[in-house]
């Protein structure tokens, strides 16, 4: 900007007076006006911190989950790698074992009379693992494991003298190293010795199914049936995901059922706070509200029971979490309503009067909802979730008719009955 | 302490004292906003009026198709070379003439008579041509000598 003042001619210097000669006087509405504005800065500048905190604490629970999750996937990866060691470490053992059981091949005849002899002897054996088989037939991989170590039986023969004490084993410890020192206390022979290590290739080659099965299953044993306990803040608003007000929350019980694998549905009810702010257009109040005058801005907090009806999908399967996505629509009962009405009147002042009242009524499928979520099993019964979730107005609610847009995240626990 | 100040400064640049209220404030607000950014060396009026003055230019940008130019009759016999007379001219009755400019005309009288923009600044400022701002100029003052004539007589 140029400091040189320009027309520097008589009519320009009276245009040019200072206006310092002239008092202004104070006007108290003008400072009402600013307060205002600087309120409103406030609010934003608090609205804007409340997302920073929610958007922080939705962000570290997602991370814990995902680290969960990871450290899951890693473990089972470990697990893997041992157990296919030491299966290849076994397959190596049983190889040296066979060159050294043709190389003494006298001596392997003379132990296989002595077990021939102690065959006839403990001809109950397959009865009693038999026996143990029936008894365990509920339990799956119990029941894939005996069979496996049978099997191993029946591709000895006469070998059963150094597995004696292992049937007692087989139904306590399910561990390989377990199987392994039960087996070496009773094993004083090359060829039971033998048997030892096919017994221990059976079971160790059985053991990552059994583990993984039964982790797979456990989510989908019991009734179908769950129940959760849900929470969950709530920003809501009637501008179309914007302006939004101090944020309120949603706290529920709900019920769900697996219908498949990876679908099931749910319902429930949760008692939700809901504040929210908008300008013309997000609403229509009744005449006798509003005298007849549809407000410039509209303020209000309901309490409203939200029932949801929702359907969820797994996207993606892991051993103990899964990320899932669920669509729903869900119906609200107002139990009690409050508005402030503000108008602004041709000075620009801002008149404005409230509305309270315990209206309940139902707004049936009023709004629909969408979520994406993790969901991780903490206990074969028991999982925990964190979803993010919107909800879009199919129709408007409550006395002032408002069309409600909801953001949120639901953090609940689950119990698979 | 800095109402009047503003005030003063505002109120050419408005229809109104409630518009010039307005720009005011906005520019209060632009101070809370930005005094992290004022140096304590410099003195607070200048940097205050810079303040108001690109407030006062914003609010031309959000309402500038709000009114059309109005147009005066202009009289031959110009009262500009009469000191004697115009000094008897008070301060709110020049506001009131200002005021009743168009703001497009108002706005290129202020920035270049009373805040010493050149043409070419006060295209800028305002997004118009160098050539709109010469027009505007020129009959922002027919209008006002208009105005002037008739409160004098």
């Amino acid at each position: 900007m140029s400091e040189k003042k320009n027309n520097n001619d008589p009519f320009s210097e009276l245009f040019k007076r200072d206006g310092a000669e002239y008092d202004i006087p104070y006007r108290e509405a003008d400072w009402l006006k600013l307060e205002k504005k600087l309120d409103l800065r406030d609010a934003k500048m608090a609205y804007r911190r409340k997302v920073a905190i929610i958007t922080a604490a939705a962000f570290l629970i997602i991370s814990f989950l995902g680290y969960f999750t990871y450290e899951n996937y890693v473990n089972i990866n470990q697990l893997n790698q041992v157990l296919e060691d030491q299966i290849a470490t076994n397959d190596s053992a049983q190889d040296s074992n066979s060159s050294r059981e043709n190389s003494t091949a006298d001596h392997s005849q003379e132990g296989q009379a002595n077990l021939t002899e102690s065959s006839e002897s403990n001809e109950n054996i397959p009865t009693d693992l038999s026996d143990s088989r029936k008894t365990d037939e509920p339990d799956e991989p119990s029941t894939s494991l005996t069979n496996d170590l049978a099997a191993g039986l029946d591709d000895l023969d006469s070998e059963e003298s150094g597995i004696l004490a292992c049937d007692s084993c087989l139904t306590s410890e399910l561990s390989t190293q377990t199987i392994t020192a039960s087996l070496m206390q009773n094993v004083s022979d090359p060829v039971s010795g033998i048997a030892m290590i096919q017994f221990q290739m059976a079971a160790t080659q059985k053991l990552p199914q059994f583990q993984f099965e039964g982790d797979e299953k456990a989510p989908n044993s019991g009734s179908g049936f769950s129940l959760s306990l849900m929470a969950a803040p709530d920003l809501s608003t009637i501008d179309g995901f914007s302006n939004f007000e101090t944020p309120g929350y949603s706290v529920g019980l709900g019920v769900g059922y697996q219908i498949n694998e990876r679908m099931s549905v749910s319902t429930g009810m949760s008692r939700s706070v809901v504040r929210y702010q908008g300008t013309e257009g997000g609403y229509n109040p009744p005449d006798y509200l509003t005298r007849g005058v549809v407000p410039d801005r509209i303020t209000g907090e309901c309490i409203l029971l939200d029932i949801p009806l929702t359907v969820k999908y797994n996207v993606l399967e892991f051993s103990r979490s899964r990320i899932f996505a669920t669509a729903g629509v869900s119906s609200y009962i107002m139990l009690n309503e409050e508005y402030d009405f503000t108008y602004e009147d041709q000075y620009q002042e801002y008149n404005s009067y409230s509305y309270s009242g315990k209206t309940g009524t139902a707004h049936w499928m009023s709004n629909a909802g969408f979520s994406i979520g993790i969901e991780v099993d903490i206990h074969p019964n028991w999982s925990l979730r964190a979803e993010p979730q919107i909800k879009l107005p199919l129709r408007n609610v409550g006395i002032s008719n408002v069309r409600l847009y909801s953001l949120g995240s639901f953090i609940s626990l689950s119990y698979k009955l | 302490m800095f109402y009047g100040y503003g005030m003063s400064i505002t109120l050419y640049y408005a229809e109104s004292r409630d518009e010039a209220a307005e720009i005011l404030n906005d520019g209060f607000m632009k101070v809370y906003e930005n005094i992290k950014s004022f140096d304590l060396n410099r003195p607070f009026k200048p940097w205050f009026r810079r303040i108001l003055i690109n407030t006062a230019i914003d609010h031309y940008h959000k309402f500038k198709k709000r009114k059309e130019p109005e147009r005066f009759e202009l009289h031959e016999n110009t009262l500009s070379g009469n000191e004697k007379i115009l000094s008897g001219i008070n301060y709110r009755e020049i506001i009131a003439m200002v005021q009743k400019l168009s703001p497009q005309y108002r706005t290129v009288f202020n920035l270049y008579v009373i805040e010493g923009y050149k043409h070419k600044e006060v295209a800028k400022a305002l997004d118009i041509t160098v050539g709109t701002s010469k027009s505007n100029l020129h009959k922002a003052k027919q209008n006002l000598q208009v105005m002037l004539e008739k409160t004098l007589t």
